[in-house]
């Protein structure tokens, strides 16, 4: 009998043992996992494998690693031997009762373990919503399905704090609320992609976070081009980001990243005006698509993951006007913000011999091309100088001048030359030189401007000339000094042949009173012509604003010596029918619905709200106008199927022009709007002598003998057309028989082209830029649209009012008290005998 | 006839089959539980005959009032605030899931761990009703009480919805026209279920017990068909109530709310079954319940990982915040809940079974 209890006894230590281990393996699991959490092994499960794996094939891991398999192992064990213990317990026959229960109770276990593991695996999400907000468009579901899903693609959620802020210094309540919600609305966007494939990954990078740096050294250790267009990003934005694998053609070694990037302005952009009307949040969904919930334009990110970023060919004269030109004639600024949405750019160089004291001659050259030349003179330069300096410096030596304070110099000096000769050395290793050699022997201008021009989507061909005469900083460039000869044309008409669109912006044709035109050198050359034959007409004069007045005067006295003194006023987007004419002039466009990109910056602005107009303004802009030139109906335009609003399908054009006094309607069919898209104030006028001298300072005043009375180049007051943007179909005569023609191209012109130029452009020109090349280039669903507003939304019931007043007190208070009566009233009625 | 494949009908077979046992399930636990419906009378009216239901329903009414005098406000709000999901705005903050933590170990402390402490237990066991029927009834008159505590909640409504008067015909034309076809099934229906409910009232036999419950069923499947067939028809309706916002959300949430509830009153009930003192099994099923809720204050970063996916799969206040309360329903929630609400009922079954063996 002792021997039964003491074996007893033994029997329930060594159990109490088990379960103390079992207890304790659990302790020290959990302990494993909170730090094999923190060393990251458990970001998936694929590493956490791995880490057990290298932990039991290979001795080493992590302490996390080591606590975790311990703790299962010791719990494991428990287990093991719990199960042995209910077998022996079911062994008896009073317990099989008890072993049927714990049976059936582990099958109920098994069962909703299992049931929630597939529910897990295979799950629905029902819209119940009225309008279906958490389902993308049936096409959409239908593209993404066919997807690689394995390919993973990484959503980055950039919150910069800077969205609709950009275009203010000032962001203030309605900006806040709006990047709040869009941030809102991402997510849920994003959540609804992943439900349509597993593939999306999210990550949500906001700068005011705590360790955001380190999220964003984690998140782009491989993913150089993510982390660049990360840190280049101005705003708010969304970056698309996979890898492909590589492409041997391209010589690329490891894998392709492929990084698209959508600003948060181009999913939802705030209507502050609205807003502040109906005292509310308003925004304006974005994109082609008829969802409007801005699924499209994430859609088409994500679907054209690897679409080629369009590439924009800049022609200037010079290499310091070029995007790697200087501070004060550079296009650094439009590189960069062409670069931040998505274009590449590519400057092509139209002259040489500008540095040097002769005329400029027609060339045409790409950028490096004209850096290798560059890089050489340096070279060689720095070469004789150093040849100098050495021997300069073995002289001194030889005369043991060791401690001359004039040797020690040479030597710092000659150091400094050979770094800075290794630095131009390393440079220029970078470049391809054969291939640039190769490139400068071709002497066929209108070849090699083809060439260069070939893979180009756009180009963009910058004129800068007067700058702000009132002001008296002499930086103004004479206009035949963009002067393009007949090949150069010729290669731009082919390229506009092709269907390729154009933006001229160019500033008016005058010049100082004392300059001349040097000979073989024209005002007006041939790619106005050409833009004529499109109907584009440029205006002779400079526009000079009333705001001037007080600068010219000052001027005069000598009492001037700032640049922007005086700020011209913005241009205006809201203008009348047929406004921006002469009286007794007719538009030929006049009535037409307004320019896409003007309904785009209309948009732009009202992001403002009320009394902060659009900062768009331009200085001595010259007048830009529609002028269709007379010829034969054709294609399209006779169709009326030269171009439509976004959202619209092509529209039937209005019949033909009714007769103006003298701009010819030349039987051509009206385009589907308006293509003078800016206008500028009206306290402004039209000036032949914009540079104020000694004894002359611009103003307006009645001419009655003006002989450009009753035309377009009548001296009046304004407002003016500056910016004219068109699809139209090419001149017939452009094409030889059988020569293929586009059915339309598109075209633009601005009357100025100084707002480009700086190393960063302001908002608002930024987003003329960015609406102008993107219609530009066909992408209508890039341009801001205002037609789909959103609105949080609102009770019928009045602020303040006693019906809200009833409605928050009686629920607050009303219907808690009632129960608690009613409680009391039972707790009464109990107590009664 | 159909034009289907062999996996289709072996489908189709399955699910047929899974159908059927279903029904052949409820309509047992029904019978079931006629044959206990004095137990569920009697479980019931003692909640309305008890403090801590009346303490119950005050709090949760301040809470879920003072949530909505802060959703209102949003609604009315002027300048760039406001709520887009009224529903997420009221059900989806910390406060609500603070107190909700509370409301089920409440409600379900005292079913058997108040019978055990006062001994009633064996008087009850020795009742004509198996198990599973009394630990059914308790739970469906804990179930009762728990939608009893969400009517008040129905008068938030019309002003979350911006409803306006409800519209009806006005001429006897305008009446044809609403009535026929399926406004008059509809109309029916809500007669016969409104007969069935205050034959339940009086005591009555049991052929009358069969006749209202059989009135109430099926006047419920002739409203809803009826219903559903007639507002989804042209028009004109019998009763139209013009609401601003999207009410279905709100039909999402209050689904939501019962299954979420059914879960938490079923895991109380367990614990309830295995405890002989009340507040013990009050705070033993407080703590399982936090499991389940207190993702909810943490907040998780959407990545769509599978860590986030976990957390979520768990979280019933993140259920409410990206799914119910924004006219979503998901069915991981709902089959978490139900399953959860099934086992933990079973096992209450099993519990309350041990006893006889022990």
């Amino acid at each position: 009998m002792a021997m039964k209890q003491r074996a007893g006894r033994f029997l329930s230590r060594l159990h109490f043992l088990v379960r103390f281990v079992g207890l304790t393996g659990l302790l020290v699991g959990c302990v494993g996992l909170v730090l094999a959490g923190l060393q990251g092994l458990l970001s998936s499960w694929q590493t956490a494998r791995d880490a057990a794996e290298v932990a039991l094939r290979e001795h080493q891991a992590e302490p996390g690693t080591w606590l975790v398999l311990g703790g299962a192992a010791a719990v494991l064990f428990a287990l093991l031997i719990e199960a042995l213990f209910v077998l022996r317990l079911t062994a008896a026959r009073r317990s099989a009762f008890g072993f049927n229960a714990v049976v059936q109770i582990a099958l109920a276990a098994a069962l909703l373990v299992g049931v929630n593991v597939w529910s897990f695996r295979h799950y629905l999400r029902l819209d119940w919503t009225r309008s279906q907000q958490f389902t993308l468009p049936a096409d959409v579901r239908s593209r993404l399905a066919q997807l690689d899903r394995q390919g993973k693609t990484t959503i980055v959620v950039y919150q910069r704090h800077k969205t609709f802020g950009a275009l203010t210094d000032k962001p203030d309540r309605y900006d806040y609320a709006a990047e709040r919600k869009v941030v809102e609305k991402v997510k849920d966007l994003v959540e609804q992609f992943r439900e349509a494939g597993p593939q999306f990954q999210v990550v949500v990078l906001d700068v005011e976070e705590e360790g955001f740096d380190d999220k964003l050294a984690a998140l782009t250790k491989d993913a150089p081009e993510l982390r660049h267009a990360i840190e280049s990003a101005p705003e708010n934005s969304i970056f698309f980001h996979a890898r492909r694998d590589a492409d041997q053609t391209k010589g690329e070694a490891g894998p392709r990243e492929l990084v698209q990037q959508l600003s948060f302005n181009e999913f939802y952009r705030l209507d502050k005006t609205a807003s502040q009307e109906q005292n509310n949040l308003v925004l304006l969904a974005q994109g082609a698509g008829e969802s409007g919930r801005g699924v499209e334009p994430f859609a088409r990110k994500i679907l054209n993951l690897e679409e080629r970023r369009p590439r924009v060919g800049i022609a200037v004269v010079d290499e310091w006007l070029s995007t790697r030109g200087t501070d004060i004639y550079g296009l650094a600024g439009l590189k960069n913000v062409l670069a931040a949405h998505g274009f590449d750019v590519r400057d092509v160089i139209l002259k040489e011999g500008l540095k040097s004291r002769g005329l400029p001659r027609s060339a045409v050259a790409t950028w490096e091309e004209r850096r290798l030349d560059e890089l050489d003179q340096r070279i060689r330069f720095l070469d004789s100088l150093i040849r100098r300096q050495e021997g300069a410096e073995k002289a001194w030596a030889a005369e043991k001048r060791d401690n001359d304070l004039d040797l020690a110099d040479v030597r710092l000096v000659l150091e400094r030359n050979r770094n800075y000769r290794a630095a131009l050395v390393e440079e220029r290793g970078k470049l391809d030189v054969d291939a640039l050699r190769e490139q400068q022997r071709m002497s066929d201008l209108h070849g090699k401007l083809t060439r260069l021009l070939a893979d180009c989507d756009l180009l963009l061909v910058p004129r800068p000339t007067l700058y702000n005469v009132a002001a008296g900083l002499d930086l103004s460039l004479p206009i035949w000094l963009h002067n393009l000869d007949e090949e150069q044309l010729a290669a731009v008409r082919d390229f506009l042949k092709a269907g390729k669109p154009v933006l001229v912006c160019v500033g008016p044709p005058v010049d100082r009173p004392t300059a001349r035109i040097p000979p073989g050198f024209v005002a007006s050359d041939g790619l106005e012509n050409l833009l004529s034959r499109l109907g584009i007409h440029f205006g002779k004069q400079a526009v000079l604003f009333d705001a001037e007045n007080e600068a010219f005067s000052l001027r005069r006295l000598g009492g001037l010596t700032g640049e922007n003194v005086t700020p011209v006023p913005p241009l205006a987007l809201d203008w009348p029918p047929g406004a921006g004419r002469p009286t007794g002039l007719t538009s030929p466009a006049a009535g037409l619905s307004p320019h896409p990109i003007r309904s785009a910056l209309g948009v732009t602005a009202r992001s403002l709200g009320h009394g902060h107009p659009l900062e768009l303004r331009l200085r001595h802009p010259r007048p830009v106008y529609y002028s269709p030139p007379p010829g034969p109906v054709s294609g399209a335009s006779a169709l009326g199927l030269l171009s439509s609003p976004p959202g619209q399908g092509p529209l039937l054009a209005a019949s033909a022009l009714a007769p103006g006094r003298s701009e010819p309607a030349g039987g051509r069919a009206k385009p589907p709007f308006d293509p003078e898209f800016l206008m500028t104030d009206r306290a402004s006028w039209n000036e032949e002598k914009p540079f104020p001298t000694d004894d002359y300072t611009p103003a307006y005043s009645r001419t009655p003998d003006d002989p450009g009375r009753g035309t377009l180049e009548e001296r009046r007051r304004g407002p003016f057309p500056v910016g004219v943007a068109l699809e139209t179909a090419p001149p017939a005569d452009w094409y030889g028989p059988g020569e293929p023609k586009p059915a339309t191209l598109r075209v633009a012109a601005i009357g100025e082209s100084w707002f480009l130029i700086g190393p960063e452009l302001s908002a608002a020109k930024e987003r003329l830029v960015l609406d102008t090349c993107n219609w530009l280039l066909g992408r209508d669903d890039a341009l801001p649209r205002g037609d789909r507003p959103w609105s949080y939304p609102r009770s019928n019931l009045t602020p303040g009012s006693e019906a809200q007043q009833l409605w928050l007190w009686g629920t607050r208070l009303g219907l808690p008290v009632l129960f608690a009566w009613l409680g009391l009233v039972v707790l009464l009625v109990r107590r009664l005998r | 006839m159909f034009n289907l494949s062999a996996n289709e009908w072996v489908t189709l077979g399955v699910l047929a089959a899974v159908l059927l046992t279903a029904l052949a399930v409820a309509l047992a636990l029904f019978g079931g539980l006629f044959q206990a419906r004095s137990l569920v009378r009697r479980e019931f009216s003692a909640y309305f005959l008890s403090p801590i239901a009346y303490v119950v329903l005050v709090v949760f009414l301040a809470v879920t009032g003072h949530l909505f005098y802060v959703t209102l406000n949003l609604l009315t709000a002027s300048g760039p605030r406001g709520t887009e999901w009224p529903m997420q705005t009221m059900f989806a903050d910390e406060r609500f899931w603070l107190v909700f933590l509370f409301i089920p170990p409440l409600l379900t402390m005292r079913l058997f761990a108040e019978e055990r402490g006062s001994g009633t237990l064996e008087m009850l066991m020795t009742a004509p009703l198996r198990d599973w029927q009394v630990v059914l009834a308790k739970y469906l008159a804990c179930l009762a009480f728990y939608a009893v505590l969400w009517l008040p909640t129905l008068v938030y409504l019309p002003a979350l919805l911006g409803a306006r008067w409800p519209v009806y015909p006005t001429n006897l034309d305008e009446w044809r026209a609403a009535l026929l076809p399926y406004g008059a099934l509809f109309l029916g229906g809500l007669v016969a279920m409104l007969l069935g409910l205050l034959l339940l009232w009086p005591r009555l036999g049991t052929s009358a017990r069969v006749v209202s419950l059989a009135l109430l069923v099926v006047g419920a499947v002739a409203a809803g068909v009826g219903g559903w067939l007639h507002y989804h028809g042209p028009g004109p309706y019998v009763l139209e109530v013009p609401v601003a916002g999207d009410p279905y959300p709100v039909l999402a949430t209050y689904l939501g709310m019962f299954l979420a509830g059914a879960m938490f009153l079923a895991l109380g009930l367990l614990v309830s079954s295995r405890v002989q003192n009340q507040m013990v099994a009050a705070l033993v099923s407080l703590g399982l319940g936090l499991v389940f809720i207190v993702a909810g204050f943490w907040r998780p970063e959407q990545d769509g990982g599978l860590g986030y996916q976990l957390l979520y799969f768990f979280s019933v206040p993140l259920h409410f915040d990206r799914a119910f309360t924004r006219g979503l329903v998901d069915t991981r929630p709902v089959l978490l809940y139900a399953s959860t609400a099934i086992f933990c009922l079973f096992l209450t079954v099993r519990s309350v079974e041990a006893r006889r063996w022990q």
